[in-house]
């Protein structure tokens, strides 16, 4: 009995402290790290409309969405915050778009999909050589958007499909990550249906 | 003398991934690329040292017959330290490592050494364990994840190995390859230490 008793008392202390330190320093560090999404947010919606002169923002039943527009006051495009569940983690992304569905630019805010697989689609193609380290030889810069998410740049919304081989020229064809099927699934379903919610609320208003 | 046998253990005679065989799960996760792998390595480490530090500090209070769970308690407030400092300070850190350190819970090596090591050694050989663990398991997962890496990706921390036109063996990205990869290393190694014992 008195055995039990001291089990029981140093668990609860041992859970007591982990507790009382976690929540002292979540509460030191959730303003930090609120301000950080935001900045993430905000880079991720100037790129994908090219940067606009001015955003303005809404927020409807669960539906995040900012209008630009450009110097002139002319509007130039919709960004919406599109989410879809992907393998291991719900893939944010902020897809910029004009009136009619085509996209200007999107931009994977948040992921964590399985790191060498699914996380590429956050990754830059490269075109550099291990051997360029010896022969000291200099190529030419590569594209610094993620080939994956490059893809989608242009295209339709509604002609968005996934293929396993390389996309036809002028097609809404993404071609899927190596090995991540799922993840680029959910990547383009997720934009579709954002976009397509998007369009839906603003073409009754 | 003590602290040198220690540093030998860790890396070689005791590696965690090739001898003790600890902590597969996120050696085979996470070794897709060599730099996924010194991430994960690194990340690890960390939490190792923290842990083994804590767990050496506190051994005298805790009755031997609850210190899995109080142990598992130090281990998983660590992981969530690290987590809430890493988001909160160093984004950019927390873009590339952010990934795996929530993998580090389900890292058998650090409650491993926690129980083998740490309850039963003073604060600073906890710590040198910590270290030395850490390197070994480091290296291990850099062997591994570069491996992969060059066979089914054709690169090499990031940096391409053959023309481009060479179309690489993506078995070795897969899980699969990893068990593969993991497989032959270890029979590698296991024939080296086979061949130093006849010696």
């Amino acid at each position: 009995m008195k055995d039990t008793m001291k089990f029981v008392i140093t668990l609860l202390l041992v859970t007591l402290i982990s507790a009382f330190v976690l929540s002292f320093l979540y509460s030191k560090v959730q303003d930090k790290i609120e301000a950080q999404k935001k900045a993430a947010e905000n880079d991720a919606i100037n790129f994908v409309l090219d940067d606009p002169a001015e955003i303005e923002k809404f927020e409807e039943d669960g539906l995040k969405y900012w209008k630009g527009t450009d110097k002139k006051g002319v509007f130039s495009g919709y960004a919406v915050l599109c989410e879809a569940p992907g393998f291991s983690s719900t893939i944010k992304i902020i897809a910029g778009c004009n009136e009619d569905g085509r996209i200007i630019k999107i931009k994977i805010i948040d992921q964590a999909e399985t790191p060498g697989l699914g996380a590429n689609m956050e990754v830059v193609q490269t075109n550099k050589y291990i051997w360029d380290f010896i022969t000291g030889k200099k190529r030419e810069a590569v594209s610094p958007i993620p080939f994956f998410q490059e893809q989608f740049f242009g295209k339709s919304y509604g002609e968005l499909r996934v293929v396993k081989e390389p996309p036809k020229e002028g097609s809404g064809e993404i071609e899927t990550l190596t090995g991540a099927t799922i993840s680029s699934q959910a990547a383009v379903d997720a934009i579709k249906a954002g976009i397509g919610k998007l369009l839906e609320r603003e073409g009754s208003k | 003398m003590k602290v040198l046998k220690i540093i030998k253990n860790g890396i070689l005679s005791e590696n965690p991934v090739f001898r003790l065989l600890l902590g597969l799960c996120p050696t085979l996760a996470v070794t897709t690329s060599a730099n996924n792998a010194i991430g994960m390595g690194l990340a690890t480490t960390f939490v190792l040292v923290m842990s083994n530090v804590i767990v050496s500090m506190i051994k005298g209070f805790i009755p031997a017959k609850v210190r899995i769970p109080a142990f598992i308690v130090v281990i998983a407030t660590f992981v969530t330290i690290v987590q809430f400092v890493m988001a909160g300070f160093l984004p950019e850190l927390n873009k590339s490592l952010g990934l795996f350190i929530p993998l580090i819970v389900v890292n058998c090596i650090i409650m491993g050494r926690a129980e083998a090591f740490a309850s039963k050694n003073n604060t600073f050989l906890a710590a040198v364990d910590g270290i030395a663990m850490g390197i070994g398991f480091t290296l291990a997962l850099t062997l591994i994840g570069g491996v992969r890496e060059i066979l089914g990706s054709n690169t090499f921390f990031g940096y391409l190995v053959l023309p481009q036109s060479y179309k690489p063996m993506l078995f070795f990205i897969l899980s699969p390859g990893g068990f593969f990869t993991m497989g032959v290393l270890l029979a590698f190694f296991n024939w080296i230490s086979s061949r130093k014992k006849e010696a």
